[in-house]
């Protein structure tokens, strides 16, 4: 074969099966003016409105009463696009555009289920493109992203009254769901953050009570050590306390906990070798020398539920991962366990679940009913109770945390008492998270000192955090006095 | 014998009818392939040359604007990206490794099942079973093959050498955390899975070298090894050179199992170029430092293909 005759073929094979693979297809700019002056969806000729049965209507969690219209989009018909990746939120959304629909039957709702990671990019081809969904379900993830490019529209304030939500929902005092001009573009319904769970049938086996309930992390490698059990060679067979694979986030607490941030004030470089990092560090590496558990030993989340391990270190989104996939094993949640057996300076990391958006691309009228559904959704005391309820997650309605279903359920009842110190720290970036990841998760495994694992770790971080601009709010922390002074 | 004579006349209109026919041939094949042309162009000729082009762009998929940066996002790959060295190392250890070893054990396997009396077919859709399943079913299966404590590779090896042979060592041992043999846990993983797509392969070239040459090595007195030295690996030099040139191209492209297995750990020493890239445009939304990536990788592609070309460059008629 000639040679520019191989060369060519060789450029074929490989442009082919590479680069088809990398390629997008180029953004389309759809101005905010065009689509504002686009004439209405024109789906059917207009049929006269029907006025349904209301269902769910008067509520004012949001600081404004939810009140039924006399019909919607002039009561032609309408079908709005509804994007979420979760499948229990979509279960749920399922039933609730049910009700939503009796009492306006020329709305109807198109609910597309994506998966996780597709979820993303496909709202990423969609949006800027003045396509995609009318509303679509948000992760404060993508804070930046989002709201810099313009891609959720700001709640409106007479439907979402700023000055009632700061008053009763967690996080609006810390202006955490904000962009920089102060308009709210997401609200959360809940707040998540870790808890440790405890085998119940274990815990009683070994012959402990209340009373031994730790509240430092002595006390809980003490109760560790009674709970582990070893096989013949004395090799672990039921761990004490396992967190493999989930260390990172661990040693993150430990030093929220010991009142250092995650990030430096400018949010441009991390805090992880500090004296408190190597301090969270040591500890950990007790569990290990203490034989409560090991590196070679099961991840968490397949040890707690084959009972390889009598406790672990979740958070709480593992409540409902238990419920569905080991119904059997009984479990009870604890408080986090300290440096110092108290919650200040912190407990912990916390992170909100947060709401469904509405994009700013589809046209004023289509918009007006997508809020009036956010609206009717987000005032409803039992709607909020409910979405806590499936997801595990603290009702950010502090209101509701009296309600009777929130205390009937030990693991969010008990997150209660302690979601209000747990530090936010903003955007929490899937580099910064693979980078501790990496070096502090998987270093440990690998056995690598400590010296070495916090240099690796420090780096690592800061690289991912120089890459790009995060929003990092970690100071706004409501005990932020109570937090090591003058850090960088 | 009797010669016929045509007029020029005749002649012109034999030429033509010819000229119309060569030109119904042409047009034919013009629009069978157009169908085909025009996919590729649209999916990936067109792509290819804007992604190519947003290489040398700022370009964010949110942002309408896009800012021209020239050779900025190479020069950062090639010279600030902390990341860009090591994930060429792995990749290329990666490749280095699966590529030769892969077509070695295939080409053992093909010539033992071509060997074979009877069921041929079986063992044929046996060692094909692999390929046909979906590489992160198969990534999570080994992750816990591997698992230290439980896994089944450590316990056989806890029963072999401590209980059987009374060896004084730790059987636990930790494959995939284990910062130097994470990825060849990885490669092994692979190895497995591309073995039968290889094994078939290298079947197909088998069965296509007439039986005639191996009869008549015999005859004059041939032994097993000379016939596979002499007849069997020639023959089927074609096909290794499609196996070598596929087989790094998927080398350099490889992704899913190291996503599934380690996340790229520990520390970044099993994380492949391609896993860089995706990071960096789909985490990041670099797309455009995104593209000057993939086409880095395009080049140092070409270049080995083309180097393989040249250094396998051999006469295959005999």
């Amino acid at each position: 074969m000639a040679k520019r005759s191989q060369f060519v073929l060789a450029a074929v094979i490989v442009l082919s099966l590479f680069l088809s693979a990398c390629t997008a297809p180029p953004p389309v700019a759809a101005p905010a003016a065009q689509q504002e002056a686009a004439p209405a969806q024109q789906e059917a000729a207009p049929v006269p409105a029907v006025q349904g049965e209301p269902v769910g209507v008067g509520g004012d969690a949001t600081g404004v009463k939810y009140e039924m219209k006399p019909s919607l989009y002039g009561g032609n018909p309408i079908t709005l696009q509804l994007w979420d990746w979760h499948t229990p939120r979509v279960e749920y959304w399922e039933q609730k555009v049910k009700d939503y629909t009796k009492m306006y039957p020329n709305v109807t709702f198109e609910i597309t289920q994506i998966p996780g990671e597709e979820y993303w990019t496909k709202l990423v081809a969609a949006l800027p493109a003045g396509q995609g969904p009318d509303i679509y379900h948000f992760h404060n993830s993508n804070h930046t992203v989002y709201i810099e490019n313009n891609m959720i529209e700001p709640f409106p304030v007479e439907l979402f009254d700023p000055g009632y939500l700061k008053a009763n929902w967690i996080g609006f005092e810390e202006g955490h769901f904000m962009d920089s001009e102060g308009k709210i573009r997401y609200i959360p319904y809940g707040s998540m953050a870790a808890l440790v769970y405890v085998n119940q049938r274990m815990w009683d086996e070994a012959g402990l009570t209340e009373a031994d309930y730790p509240k430092t992390w002595d006390e809980m490698i003490e109760i560790g050590k009674k709970l582990t059990k070893y096989d013949a060679a004395g090799n672990i067979d039921i761990a004490g306390m396992d967190f493999n694979g989930y260390i990172e986030y661990l040693f993150n607490d430990m030093n929220f906990q010991q009142g250092r941030y995650m990030y430096t004030k400018d949010g441009k470089a991390c805090q992880v070798d500090t004296p408190e990092g190597r301090n969270s560090w040591n500890t950990l590496q007790r569990v290990y020398d203490e034989k409560i558990s090991s590196p070679e030993f099961l991840g968490w989340l397949e040890a707690f539920g084959t009972e390889k391990t009598a406790m672990t270190w979740a958070w709480t989104w593992f409540s409902g991962y238990m419920r569905s996939t080991y119904p059997e094993i009984g479990f009870f949640t604890l408080p986090m366990p300290g440096f110092k057996g108290t919650e200040l300076p912190s407990s912990g990391r916390q992170n909100y679940e947060v709401s469904l958006v509405v994009s700013p691309a589809k046209d004023l009228e289509r918009r007006k009913v997508s809020w009036d559904f956010l609206h009717w959704l987000y005032s409803n005391d039992e709607t909020l109770v409910d979405l806590a309820l499936t997801h595990d997650v603290v009702p950010a309605y502090k209101k509701l945390w009296t309600n009777e279903r929130v205390q009937a359920y030990q693991t969010i009842a008990q997150l209660a008492t302690t979601i209000e110190f747990k530090v936010f720290p903003g955007e929490f970036p899937s580099t910064v998270d693979s980078a501790l990841r990496q070096y502090i998760g998987q270093n440990f495994v690998s056995g690598i000192g400590i010296d070495q694992a916090m240099t690796e770790a420090q780096q690592a971080c800061d690289q991912a955090m120089q890459e790009k601009s995060y929003w990092t709010v970690e100071r706004t922390y409501l005990h932020n006095d109570a937090m090591i002074p003058n850090q960088p | 014998m009797i010669a016929t004579r045509r007029s020029p006349a005749q002649a012109g209109a034999k030429s033509q009818s010819n000229r119309i026919r060569l030109a119904g041939q042409r047009g034919m094949i013009a629009l069978a392939v157009l169908p085909l042309a025009v996919f590729y162009l649209v999916w990936v000729g067109i792509p290819m040359i804007y992604t190519f082009i947003m290489s040398f762009y700022d370009w964010n998929p949110l942002s309408v604007t896009q800012t021209f940066v020239g050779a900025g996002n190479y020069l950062e790959a090639l010279t600030r990206d902390p990341l860009f060295k090591r994930v060429l190392i792995n990749t290329a250890y990666y490749t280095v490794v699966t590529v030769p070893i892969g077509l070695i054990l295939a080409l053992v396997v093909a010539v033992m099942v071509n060997s074979l009396p009877r069921f041929i077919g079986l063992f044929r859709a046996i060692y094909f079973l692999p390929v046909v399943t979906s590489v992160v079913a198969t990534s999570i299966i080994w992750r816990w093959l591997y698992q230290s404590r439980f896994g089944l590779i450590n316990q056989l090896i806890g029963m072999v050498l401590v209980d059987t042979l009374h060896l004084p060592i730790n059987p636990s041992i930790p494959w995939l955390t284990s910062r130097t043999l994470a990825m060849p846990a990885v490669m092994a993983m692979s190895i497995w899975k591309g073995l039968g797509f290889t094994m078939v392969l290298f079947l197909a070239g088998l069965t296509s070298i007439p039986s005639v040459y191996y009869e008549a090595a015999k005859i004059d007195g041939a032994g097993v090894w000379q016939l596979f030295r002499h007849i069997t690996i020639p023959l089927l030099q074609p096909t290794m050179i499609f196996v070598l040139a596929t087989g790094i191209i998927g080398g350099m492209q490889v992704f899913a199992p190291m996503y599934v297995m380690t996340q790229g750990g520990p520390a970044n020493m099993t994380k492949p170029f391609v896993y860089h890239l995706y990071e960096k445009a789909f985490t990041l939304y670099r797309f455009g430092y995104a593209s000057s990536l993939a086409f880095i990788l395009f080049a140092i592609i070409m270049f080995f293909v083309f180097l393989q070309f040249q250094v396998m460059k051999t006469r295959w008629e005999y």
